[in-house]
């Protein structure tokens, strides 16, 4: 009844590397292969108010007669609030994550409000499974963007920020549905050696590998470390791009698959 | 049965004596932006105090959200969101707060009631354990 790697499961252990090794046969299947992950920044774009939000949900909107959308939020100010104050009371790494969660989940109901009027939801991680249902019939849904792992999540390598965050919770859904991008709208465009705000003279990088930027040793990158290192081991996900919001026609035209902004592979 | 509700006759004749449900419990509310945003400096005491309270009092903790709702409302009202997104929004903050001065109080057996059905279990975890906590918001919502 089962497949000879079937029956080797059964019997062996899963620590085996050698039959891990052969469990990357067939390859997999791309549940929703049209469709686009973008995550909305919170401190980029969101806790900037209706200045940076309604211009980009306005593109958005206009797009949704061409390109299915998966929406999904970062946390911002208030998570960095949340993370000092637990941090200062000696709060774990799982609880802090619980703190994101819900400043993620308040932005997503905030995004979700203003485009209720086009009939698009907001869906909690227990309504995945209703995902594809949503986008074939409204073409977009709303999530937030942290991974619901909330007590579950691993501690960092330094100090007890939870390292899988917005960025990273986005790329996950981008990664098992195999969809056709990974968009994050930030506020600077794109990717550069240092982060603009704080040097001016940084360097924009237009395309670069994760090989090649972990190679860089940069002390600071626009998108969470632990989506570099996913993408390592991705299936489906091998490209991110990283689109400044703030510039009216950028998200156009990276739906379009034109290279605006930065090119991460994998 | 086809009366008003609205008649003040009637409703004066409502008035009548009510229940006492937990008459031997104590409800505190714990400042967000006035206690826990202070963080260790403020909180830690109080946790202290709240502790020696339990030895010999039933708790009923709620915790205020603080400088975090204030942001919210801020942005909500920024995108010019109506008072019942608003009011749902606030509750996510008031309840980070719980959930960190609940774990400060694990130690003291204090057990945290999720808000949805917190009125359901009130009453068994008060008599079982020392004391609850809950965000301190009513669940309004929109």
């Amino acid at each position: 009844m089962l497949t000879e790697l079937g029956a080797a499961l059964v019997a062996g252990s899963l620590t085996d590397e050698e039959l891990l090794a052969r469990t990357d046969v067939p390859a997999t299947v791309r549940i929703l292969p049209e469709a686009n992950v973008i995550k909305i920044g919170g401190q980029s774009l969101i806790d900037r108010g209706r200045s940076a939000v309604f211009p980009l949900l306005d593109e958005l909107v206009a797009n949704l007669p061409d390109h299915k959308m998966i929406i999904g939020t970062g946390a911002g100010t208030r998570a960095r609030h949340a993370y000092s104050v637990g941090i200062d009371l000696g709060m774990p790494t799982g609880v802090l994550s619980v703190l994101g969660t819900f400043v993620s989940m308040q932005n997503a109901r905030m995004i979700h409000y203003l485009l209720a009027r086009h009939g698009i939801p907001f869906i909690e991680p227990a309504q995945f499974p209703q995902l594809p249902l949503y986008l074939s019939e409204r073409r977009a849904v709303v999530f937030f963007g942290m991974p619901p792992y909330t007590f579950w999540q691993p501690n960092p390598k330094i100090g007890r920020i939870p390292p899988h965050r917005t960025d990273t919770g986005a790329y996950l859904v981008s990664e098992v549905f195999g969809t056709r991008s990974m968009i994050y709208v930030k506020d600077e465009d794109g990717l550069y050696t240092a982060d603009p705000k704080k040097e001016p003279g940084a360097t924009f990088i237009p395309s670069i590998t994760v090989e090649e930027l972990e190679a860089l040793c940069l002390d600071d990158v626009v998108v969470e470390r632990s989506v570099l290192d996913m993408m390592k081991n991705a299936k489906s996900s091998r490209s991110i791009q990283i689109i400044n919001g703030l510039v009216p026609g950028n998200l156009t035209r990276a739906l379009n698959g034109e290279h605006v902004g930065t090119i991460i592979s994998g | 049965m086809r009366e008003t509700l609205l008649d003040r006759a009637v409703m004066a004749a409502t008035e009548a004596p009510t229940v006492a449900m937990l008459p031997h419990c104590h409800v505190v509310k714990v400042g967000g932006r006035s206690i826990l945003d202070g963080g260790r400096r403020s909180t830690y005491p109080l946790v202290e105090a709240i502790s020696r309270a339990l030895a010999r009092h039933k708790l009923i903790l709620g915790t205020g959200g603080g400088a975090r709702t204030r942001h919210v409302f801020s942005i909500g009202l920024d995108l010019g969101l109506p008072s019942g997104v608003l009011a749902q929004l606030a509750i996510a903050d008031a309840l980070g707060n719980a959930h960190m001065l609940g774990t400060l109080l694990a130690p003291y057996g204090v057990v945290a009631i999720p808000p949805e059905i917190f009125g359901h279990l009130l009453p068994l975890f008060i008599q079982a354990a020392p004391g609850v906590i809950f965000n301190g918001d009513p669940p309004f919502g929109l």
